[in-house]
């Protein structure tokens, strides 16, 4: 696997201001990874819907959860399909999983250059991107 | 076991297809018109008996909309329009509206039709994903965009679980482009081989060109009537002998990243009871029709619709079954993969096709069953046809 050459995140920038996820940034500006729980049976949504599809009921908290996930699946980017982005690229992208938070799968990009494989451990750390915009990404490790 | 009254009910007694081009030179909307005039033709039926129409709920109503086709058509009193899902689950499916509207009386003679522009339009197959504003905020930022990306996560987990090789998906390919190279209608019809596979460019790793479907402007319809109607139509009826539709609780928003395990599709519900519904299993099937937008969906649909067990789909195409001559042949017209990417529509017509026989070099040989595969990432439907 040759070296990654462009940055870990890309210039896709979110839009913070959107209310259905204004926690989860202000959160991540603060290097805090949260995740929404229903409030009655305590099951994580993510992404965040109206109703917990296990209960039925219609509230959720934002939780605090320990940013020690692990590498569920991966792939490199060869070729970007985001509007605004050079098409050639390599960028690694992982979907990383949650020992003790079952049910939500987080995408990040990865710190560094470390090959990607499945069941690397990924602790969820934070970058800014943009004023005030700080992107989740993973910085994988064996154990 | 009841019968369904839906089974049998209703046949599919004409098709129509347009040229498949990576840019039509002719606006895909009245590709599609044209399609459905040619469609309504092969069954031998007035234009004035339709009055119906269905189609997928995303793409096709998009281009053109339900009321504007009935408008070119001159239908003064259409009685019957529904559409459902996206893409390939809505064209597969809609036989079960059609099934339903027919078999109650609402509805007489029922038209599917379905276009698609992602050949040439800007941002092709990838654009209406970044309307989504979860996916924007949570996805995009960090290059999870495009179909290709997402399912080369599916076959990297895949991979992981059972041991896939990158030469078990360029088998897929390879199976799937000899069918296309026997059709003279199919986008790509060069036999291809595990070296063309490995050098072809690497799109998200493992993906590579060759494991990706094409991009495609075309359209096709199909026409479904009664069963008793249907026998004074101008071809051999195609019966609609099961059909079934399933979306899976998953976040609505989420493309494939929250799938629970990435290794399965809904197609291990809508197969058999689509099976069932036709008092068949999969060793009756004669030949599958499965919606191969990437080498990798094709095997996940294989192994849920019960022709190879979990994690052993690649040996369907690794040792020659899915072939032309094989035991099992998949994807006869070269699918979306070389055949032309229309969402799989072209798998209705081609099923339609092999059941009234007269396929030429690529006939399956005493084709009775066939069995359709439609996708739709958290929607699938599944059709079994009978000549």
């Amino acid at each position: 696997m040759s070296a990654i050459t462009v940055p870990n995140s890309g210039p896709w920038v979110p839009d913070i201001t959107w209310p259905v996820l204004e926690e989860f940034w202000a959160a991540a500006r603060e290097g805090r990874l949260v995740f929404p729980r229903c409030t009655a049976c305590g099951r994580y949504q993510w992404y965040p819907q109206a109703m917990c599809p296990d209960c039925r009921a219609m509230a959720f908290e934002w939780d605090d959860v320990r940013p020690e996930g692990y590498v569920f699946s991966h792939t490199t980017l060869r070729r970007s399909f985001v509007p605004g982005e050079d098409g050639e690229q390599a960028r690694h992208i992982v979907l990383v999983k949650f020992v003790h938070v079952p049910g939500v799968t987080l995408v990040t990009n990865v710190r560094g250059d470390m090959a990607p494989r499945v069941d690397l451990r990924a602790r969820i750390i934070f970058d800014q991107v943009a004023p005030g915009v700080w992107l989740p990404v993973s910085e994988l490790s064996e154990d | 076991m009841t019968v369904s009254p839906l089974r049998d009910a209703i046949a599919i007694v004409g098709v129509g297809e347009s040229v498949y081009s990576r840019r039509s030179a002719v606006p895909v909307p009245t590709l599609m018109v044209q399609a459905v005039r040619d469609a309504i033709a092969d069954a031998g039926i007035d234009i004035d008996e339709v009055d119906g129409i269905v189609s997928d709920a995303a793409v096709a109503p998009h281009l053109l909309p339900a009321d504007e086709l009935a408008a070119n058509l001159g239908l003064s009193d259409r009685v019957f329009t529904a559409q459902m899902s996206v893409g390939g689950a809505g064209s597969v499916g809609a036989p079960l509206l059609a099934a339903q509207a027919i078999a109650t009386g609402a509805a007489k003679t029922v038209v599917c039709y379905f276009g698609v522009d992602w050949g040439s339009a800007p941002g092709g197959p990838y654009r209406f994903h970044g309307t989504d504003p979860y996916k924007a905020s949570l996805e995009m930022p960090f290059g999870f965009y495009g179909q290709p990306v997402y399912f080369a996560a599916v076959a990297r987990r895949y991979m992981h679980r059972y041991g896939l090789t990158p030469e078990d998906l360029a088998d897929v390919a390879i199976s799937t482009r000899a069918w296309a190279a026997l059709h003279p209608g199919a986008m790509k019809r060069t036999p291809i081989t595990r070296a063309d596979h490995r050098s072809s460019p690497m799109i998200a790793d493992p993906l590579r060109v060759l494991d990706c479907c094409l991009l495609t402007d075309g359209a096709a319809a199909f026409v479904m009537t009664s069963t008793a109607r249907a026998r004074d139509c101008r071809h051999r009826p195609v019966s609609v002998a099961g059909v079934s539709f399933s979306g899976a609780a998953m976040s609505g928003h989420s493309y494939l990243a929250q799938h629970e395990d990435y290794l399965s599709t809904p197609a291990q519900v809508t197969g058999p009871r689509a099976l069932g519904m036709a008092g068949v299993g999969p060793e009756d099937v004669d030949f599958a029709e499965i919606y191969d937008c990437f080498t990798i969906s094709c095997l996940l649909q294989a192994e849920d619709l019960g022709f190879a067990p979990k994690g052993a789909g690649a040996t369907l195409f690794a040792d020659g079954h899915a072939a032309p001559g094989g035991s099992l042949p998949i994807n006869t017209h070269g699918g979306l993969l070389s055949h032309a990417y229309v969402l799989g529509i072209n798998h209705v017509v081609e099923a339609v096709a092999q059941l009234r026989g007269g396929c030429g070099d690529r006939q399956v040989p005493a084709a009775e069953v066939g069995l359709v595969s439609g996708y739709a990432a958290w929607e699938h439907a599944s059709l079994v046809l009978t000549a």
